[in-house]
Parts: C-alpha cells; structure tokens; sequence
C-alpha cells in the first residue's frame, strides 16, 4: 500500500492525507466541547497550595474605587441573592454557565461567592479547562461585608498615626460602599450583620481599563 | 493552551508589528512565486485556463483548517479567541458580486495588487488607485446606506454552528469539495488547452 | 523617447509574450500549502487572519479627514479607521503587514527576473483601455470590498479557514460574480 502512495503524484499524496486526516477529525467531532477534559493535576495541586490565587477583599475595594478594570468579576452566587447586594462591578454567572459564558481564557477572572467554597469549586472547573488566570476573593463576601462594608473599629486607646491613617481610610472605604464604620461589637456574633439594600452610591460605571481594542478587522 | 500567543500576552504590540512584516514577507514572496502579481494571471481564472486562484485559495483553507483543527484538539490553540468578522448575510453578498466583478475587470484583489505593484505593474497602481476612490464613494455615501450594511445580522457564526453539524464533519466535507473541485479544474484546464491547440 | 512614445512603444509586450508562462511560476498545490503554513501561523502567533484592504481605507479615511474634514465627522465608517485620535491611525497590524507583503513581492520577483515596469493585459487589449478598466475594476473592488467589510485575503482566507458563514459566502459571490462578468471583459484578458 505504501508503495503505491509513494508512487503517486505529490498532488494525490496531498489529497489522500486531507481525506485521512478529514475521516479523522469528521470521528473526533467537535473537540472544543469540552464536557470531558483531561486535567493536569500535579500544576493544579501546586497552584492550590500556593496562596497566589487569592485575592483579598481590600484589593478589590481598591481597585473598584480607582475605576481599574483590566478584570472580570464573577459572583457564583444566585440571581436573588446577586440581585439584594452583589459587590459593585461584578457579574452573576452560575457555576454550571461558567462554561458557556463569555469569559475568555486569556482574561483576568476573579471569583467570589458567599464564603471561600464555591469560588474554590469554580476555580477548580475553570483552572481545569486552561483558563489562565483565575482568582478567588479570600472569604467572599462574608469578608467583604465584614472588612468593608461594615468594618468593626478596632480601636486602641491609643492609636498610632498609622493607626489614624488606616482607620479612617476604612471609613471611607465603607462610606464609598454604602455601608458604615461599626462600633465594636465585643463578642456578640450571634449579631447577624443585616446589610442595607444598597449600590455602590455613585453607580461605577464599568470604565474598563480600555485594553487596547486594536482592531483586528481586514 | 499557549495559543494564539498573543492573545495570551506572550509579546507585546511593538513586537507583533514585526512579526506581522515577517508574516507579510512570507506571504507577499509566496503570492509572487504562485503568479498572483500577474493580473493576466489572475484573471485566467475565469476564462478556465488557469485556475490556480481556486487551487491556491482552497488549499490554503483546507491546509490551515486541519492545521486549526488539530491543534485545537490536542489542546494547543482555543479557537474561540481567534478573530474573525461577524456575518452580514446580504451586505456581504452585493460586496462579494461587486468585488467579484471589480476583480475580474480590473485583474486583481487588493492583496494581490500590492504585490503586483512590487514586481512593477503599472495598472496595479491604478487599480489601486480605483480602490481607494471606490472605497471614498463608500464612505461618502455610507450614511445613506448603513441600514443596509448592518442588516441581516447573525454574529460570529460558523458553518458548523449554523448547521448544527460537528466541525470534524464540516471539515471532512470542505476537503472532499475542495479534491472534487481541483479534479474538476485541472480537467477544465486540460480541456481548455486541447480546445486552444485543436482549434 | 517621450513618454508617449514609450507607453505606445509597450503596447504589444504581452503579446510577443503569447501565451503566459505558468510553467515558470511554481504549481499552485505547493504555493497553497505554502500559503496555508503562513495562514495557520498567523493565527497561531497572532489569532487573526491577514488582511488587506483595511490599509487602503485607513489611506482613504485620513486623506478626507486633511481635504474634507467635514465628511468624517459623526462618519462612523472613517472614524472606525481613524481611531480615537490618540495613536497614528497608520500604526496597526494591517500596515506592517503590507510593507512586507510589498518587499516579500519584489524579491520573488527580483530572484526570478519577473520584476519589469510593464501594463498587465491580454493580447487584444491596448494600454489605454487597461488602464482605464484597471481603474473601474478597482473602484468596484473598493466599494464592495467594504461593503463586505474584507477583500479575498481577510474574509474569504481568514473566514474561509474559520469557517465563518459570512466567509463563505463572500467567496461564493465574488467566484459568482467574477465569472458572471467575465464574458464582457474577455476582449481585455484573452
């Protein structure tokens, strides 16, 4: 059989291995529905160990505030829940859409839910499936209420000017959130924290960073 | 996925402005060698006595398409960030008459033209020319028809997604097309010379 | 000579030349693999196709923003190709591109000796008459080559191999065009 392939023209020969090479790939389908995938498990436990994939809450209060947004901010959370008080240039996207959506592998995704368990679950799909570089909010929005929103005083007697500095910029932070400084609580943590129905006051407008939308038409 | 390699900020503009000269040099010496900087060449496309634009285009598609596929499959490439313009069915019908007409009286297309430029063909500058006045009627008269240019809509679409067909299959076709067609074009080819000789 | 001499003096080059010569250019299979191989790396290096007639539009749209500036105000086609008026609207991918398109041409053409000042046309046709339906096949080109937002190299290449449905079609309808017209043009090319 060989032998009459090499005997052939280099045209035919061309032809016969598009044929083979299209038999081929007409049995593979569609490989970019990724409903199976094979994972690199070694890279990933490395990645978990590592606390390079958190983000704290600060941060993201930061970089909302200055209008930086070269991110994708995704609440897993559900719509009822996105919708009475998400973090302010967020999207909601379900875990199972996570797949479907929009989000590109080459984009900057940061994860957040109530606490630290879905957005792990989420990180693990999508680090799985070869999205670069995905973040998780440290404690989701449990810290964010707590350290942001409605941070607790932890006032000294005597605070140093650094202590000053930092209380008040707190302040502000949850000001620009909509929330307010607490008076410390003590101990009572049966004291559910309620939050407000509130937006950030000043609706952010989405002002992404432009990434430089270079055209990449004919 | 490493790949595209820009796309995942591997380099950064300054550098993919070189590296678009490289792949423009390559490109424009490839075209050259082929004879698309011969507009008699091109246009003996649709007199069937040469119809190397067929084969030279289809070949290409076929060649990069497998090569997309199958980088896509072993996981190298996520096609999904790769660019590629939005479908307008109509518009990009009456263009496509339209060009095809202008391709055919005036001899090139405008990737072809530049390189026919380089190796000195003087009507190359004036088909060129002719562009850029077609393409200032174009914008002239765009307010006029932009309802038309933005009309029949459907996004980024692919024949597979509109087909609702694998892509493997879609791919699989396109080759047994392309073979058909380029049997049919070197018979074409053949049989227009034997007319020219016997005649 | 004079220059009317010498565009008359030119007028039967392709003739004396007879037939074209496709036996001294390389056979299309190995210049469509060849060109597949710069096509797929293209959009590995890059994720995109290549494209040409983007260039010949940001030329348009600068030159009626110096003469007309009137025109391209609010004109959403000119400004697409003007950018936001922060960056050189001639510094993008499409242009670097061309360059070496330009310069990968004429060396091709210098190694095989086929760079020569010469008029493109078949052996019926005169130099007048070339250029003249040069320019009107090149206006047709512009016009439809926006109105389908590409030319050949970027929608019916890049699409093609992308399988974009508007690709196809594209190259379905210029194909259908080209030879529904051929017929009126014959006398220029055969």
């Amino acid at each position: 059989m060989l032998k009459i392939y090499a005997a052939l023209p280099p045209r035919k020969r061309m032809g016969i291995l598009a044929i083979i090479l299209g038999i081929f790939a007409a049995f593979i389908g569609n490989p970019s529905d990724a409903t199976k995938t094979t994972v690199n498990i070694k890279e990933i436990a490395l990645m978990a160990e590592k606390d390079a994939n958190e983000i704290n809450v600060n941060d993201i209060a930061d970089w909302v505030i200055k209008g930086k947004m070269d991110y994708r901010l995704i609440d897993l959370r559900e719509e009822s829940e996105f919708n009475e008080y998400n973090i302010p240039t967020s999207e909601n996207i379900r875990v199972h859409s996570l797949l479907n959506s929009d989000l590109k592998r080459n984009e900057k995704i940061i994860l957040y839910s109530e606490d630290d368990l879905l957005a792990s679950q989420a990180w693990f799909i999508l680090k799985a499936t070869n999205y670069k570089s995905v973040y998780i909010v440290d404690d989701g929005m449990e810290a964010w209420k707590e350290d942001v929103v409605l941070p607790t005083c932890k006032c000294d007697t005597n605070p140093t000017n650094e202590q000053k500095e930092l209380h008040a910029k707190r302040e502000e932070v949850a000001k620009f959130f909509g929330g307010a400084m607490q008076a410390d609580g003590g101990n009572d943590i049966t004291v559910k924290k309620d939050l407000p129905k509130l937006k950030a006051p000043t609706k952010v407008t989405l002002k992404r960073t432009r990434t430089k939308k270079s055209r990449e038409g004919c | 996925m490493t790949a595209p390699f820009y796309k995942f900020g591997l380099f950064n503009d300054e550098v993919s402005f070189i590296i678009a000269f490289v792949l423009g040099l390559a490109f424009g010496f490839v075209f050259e060698r082929g004879g698309f900087g011969s507009g008699r060449m091109l246009a003996a496309q649709f007199y069937f006595t040469d119809m190397r634009v067929f084969k030279v285009m289809f070949t290409a598609i076929v060649v990069a398409m497998i090569g997309l596929f199958y980088l896509n499959w072993i996981g190298f490439i996520d096609l999904s960030l790769i660019y590629f313009g939005d479908t307008y069915i109509m518009p990009q019908i009456v263009g496509g008459l339209i060009l095809g007409v202008g391709f055919v009286i005036g001899g090139y297309c405008p990737g072809t033209s530049t390189v026919a430029i380089a190796t000195g063909r003087l009507d190359a500058i004036v088909y060129l020319l002719g562009g850029a006045f077609g393409i200032f009627v174009f914008g002239e008269v765009f307010p006029y028809i932009s309802d038309f240019f933005y009309s029949t809509p459907m996004g980024r679409i692919t024949l597979p997604e509109l087909f609702g067909i694998d892509h493997g299959i879609i791919l699989l076709a396109v080759i047994l097309l392309a073979i058909a067609g380029f049997t049919g074009a070197d018979w074409g080819e053949k049989y227009m010379k034997s007319k020219k000789e016997g005649k | 000579m004079s220059i009317k001499e010498w565009f008359h003096h030119h007028d039967h080059d392709n003739v004396q030349d007879g037939e074209l010569t496709p036996k001294h250019y390389t056979n299309p299979y190995l210049i469509g693999l060849l060109l597949g191989i710069v096509l797929l790396a293209t959009f590995v290096i890059m994720g995109r196709g290549m494209g040409a007639s983007g260039v010949l539009s940001t030329v348009v749209s600068v030159g009626v923003e110096k003469v007309l500036p009137a025109s391209v105000e609010g004109n959403e086609f000119y400004q697409g190709y003007l950018g936001d008026g922060e960056s050189n609207p001639f510094k993008n991918w499409l242009s670097f591109e061309i360059i070496g398109m330009i310069i990968g041409g004429f060396i091709s053409g210098a190694i095989s000796g086929r760079n020569k000042i010469t008029i493109e046309k078949g052996p019926r046709a005169t130099n007048k008459m070339r250029l003249a339906l040069a320019f009107v096949g090149g206006s047709l080109m512009g016009f439809g080559a926006k109105m389908a937002r590409g030319c050949t190299s970027g929608q019916a290449l890049t699409g093609g191999t992308m399988l974009s449905v508007g690709g196809w079609v594209f190259m379905l309808a210029v194909f259908a065009g080209a030879y529904a017209f051929a017929y009126f043009v014959r006398r220029q090319w055969t």
